[in-house]
């Protein structure tokens, strides 16, 4: 790979900058990229595996620098001067120079910015459905398998009649039969029916192969057991795209598990993409709690909530640790209508379990429309599928998902 | 992290306090899955099942063997379970 010499913008907060940059480094650098940073720039480096945890990514301080040595990338709050000193090196170790901004500069190019989305009223389709574009799209997910691993599925609910539903359960003793209703859920947004019976319009994929796995019980208490063992039958039944509405929490500097990232990893190999939640810790504006586990692997797609004037949700996590807990992208997560087990019909919920299925059936629609594009070539036709918000990528990812037209 | 199993508790000085674990098995190996789930059964994993589709052995340890099945030729990961919970709040049915 060879390096232009560029002309690095000024990098400056208020002008879609956070006046940080990012500094891409050559494959295997390693620890060593710390020394050559230092070494270029004059900033001190913290190196990423060293965190002890008091040190938080989005507090990095002027004249400071943190290697994320897994990555191969760098993140220095350094002034522009010595950015550019940094961009000029005519070595090979260093390959990209770039100021950090505050929102993605590039991305499929889907439309208007979410800002100017307009929201009709309701009665049709719910907000969600209207801010991520899947009324005007051409695609149902048609012969695509999407699994949702999660407490079950009401599969008498009168939305799903007729449908192709495919079930197992992995919790000992229990029928797929949802009896907590965040299943039924989950599974209505990413797959619900283009017309519902009763209720607006909330289901994405509507002709999408339903693949229910229980992998909690009733009281949605669940353990990687039954999860592994959910990811395992969806992958085994090439489900293109799995998602899993649960989590646990980590600390602050906690990285990934390797087991989940060997498993999401080999899920990619084989064809299915993982889309789980970041959780829902956070009490902002004053507590911003990381991406939680299982999201926290690089392979899988990590999913925040945001409501329906698009701004962060309150109780999102958000992307503090490196190394796959960034967010990768937001979702509709508060007053989100779907199905609900009998006699209830359907139910208004809200959390990061309420976005990801949105993420999941968007993606379903992206497998229909590119027919080839599975697995990792799926996860990077769905990170380009956004629309930008005007948040930090640490809350918002690239930005809010959005529909193939 | 990790989830106890009935077990736990000293018994002749020694704690048996057994784990339940996830253990990924290496690309490499996954064509001798059951080869390396009989290394780690002798190691003292009570295993429970193969989840082949993705290359993982699950089970149950006790604590002070852990470290053993990390040296087993083909393993490359051994993790406490985790138990999980929803992400979602449900206000009301509609």
């Amino acid at each position: 790979m060879t390096r232009a010499r560029i002309s690095l913008p000024a990098g400056r907060a208020g002008s879609g900058h956070t006046g940080r940059h990012l500094v891409l480094l050559k494959e295997g650098t390693g620890r060593a990229g710390a020394e050559i940073l230092r070494n270029a720039t004059g900033l001190r480096i913290a190196v990423s595996s060293d965190f002890d945890g008091s040190l938080r990514q989005t507090q990095l301080a002027p004249g400071h620098g943190m290697l994320f040595e897994r990555l191969g990338a760098a993140l220095l709050h350094s002034d522009p001067d010595q950015a550019q000193a940094l961009a000029n090196r005519t070595d090979a170790q260093t390959l990209l120079v770039e100021p950090e901004r505050y929102v993605r500069a590039s991305g499929l190019a889907v439309g208007p910015t979410a800002t100017t989305v307009p929201l009709a009223d309701t009665t049709l389709a719910t907000w969600g459905l209207q801010a991520t574009g899947i009324l005007s799209s051409r695609y149902s997910g048609r012969g695509i398998r999407v699994a949702i691993l999660d407490t079950g599925l009401d599969p008498q609910h009168p939305d799903f009649a007729g449908r192709e539903i495919v079930s197992q359960s992995f919790v000992a003793g229990l029928p797929v039969d949802d009896g907590n209703g965040h299943g039924t859920f989950c599974a209505g947004v990413a797959c619900g029916p283009e017309q519902p019976g009763q209720s607006p319009r909330y289901g994405i994929a509507f002709g999408a192969d339903l693949y229910i796995a229980k992998v909690l019980d009733d009281n949605a208490d669940g353990a990687d057991g039954n999860v592994l063992a959910g990811i395992d039958w969806a992958v085994r039944n090439s489900c293109a795209v799995i998602s899993i509405s649960l989590g646990a929490p980590v600390a602050l500097g906690d990285s990934y598990p390797h087991v989940y990232e060997q498993v999401a990893a080999r899920a990619l190999a084989a064809g299915s993409l993982l889309i789980a939640p970041a959780g829902n810790e956070s009490q902002r504006p004053d507590t911003i709690a990381p991406v939680e586990h299982p999201a926290n692997c690089p392979s899988i797609v990590v999913v925040s909530a945001v409501d329906q004037c698009l701004a962060v949700a309150p109780f999102s996590n958000g992307g503090l640790n490196p190394d796959g807990g960034e967010v990768n992208l937001a979702a509709p997560g508060i007053a989100i209508v779907s199905s609900a087990p009998r006699p209830t019909l359907y139910q208004t919920g809200s959390g990061t379990s309420m976005a990801t299925p949105h993420v999941a059936g968007i993606a379903a629609l992206l497998a229909e429309a590119n027919p080839t594009a599975r697995g990792a070539a799926l996860k990077a036709l769905l990170l380009q599928a956004f629309l930008e918000l005007p948040a930090p990528t640490r809350d918002v990812g690239a930005g809010l998902v959005h529909a193939p037209q | 992290m990790g989830r106890s199993v009935p077990g736990d508790g000293l018994q002749g000085g020694y704690s048996l306090r057994r784990v339940n674990v996830a253990i990924a098995v290496a690309e490499e190996a996954r064509e001798r899955i059951y080869e390396v789930a009989a290394t780690c059964r002798a190691l003292g994993l009570e295993h429970t099942s193969t989840l082949t589709d993705i290359g993982v052995l699950m089970g149950s340890v006790e604590l002070d063997n852990l470290s053993t099945l990390r040296d087993v030729p083909g393993v490359v990961a051994v993790e406490l379970e985790r138990e999980f919970r929803i992400t979602g709040i449900r206000a009301r049915g509609d």
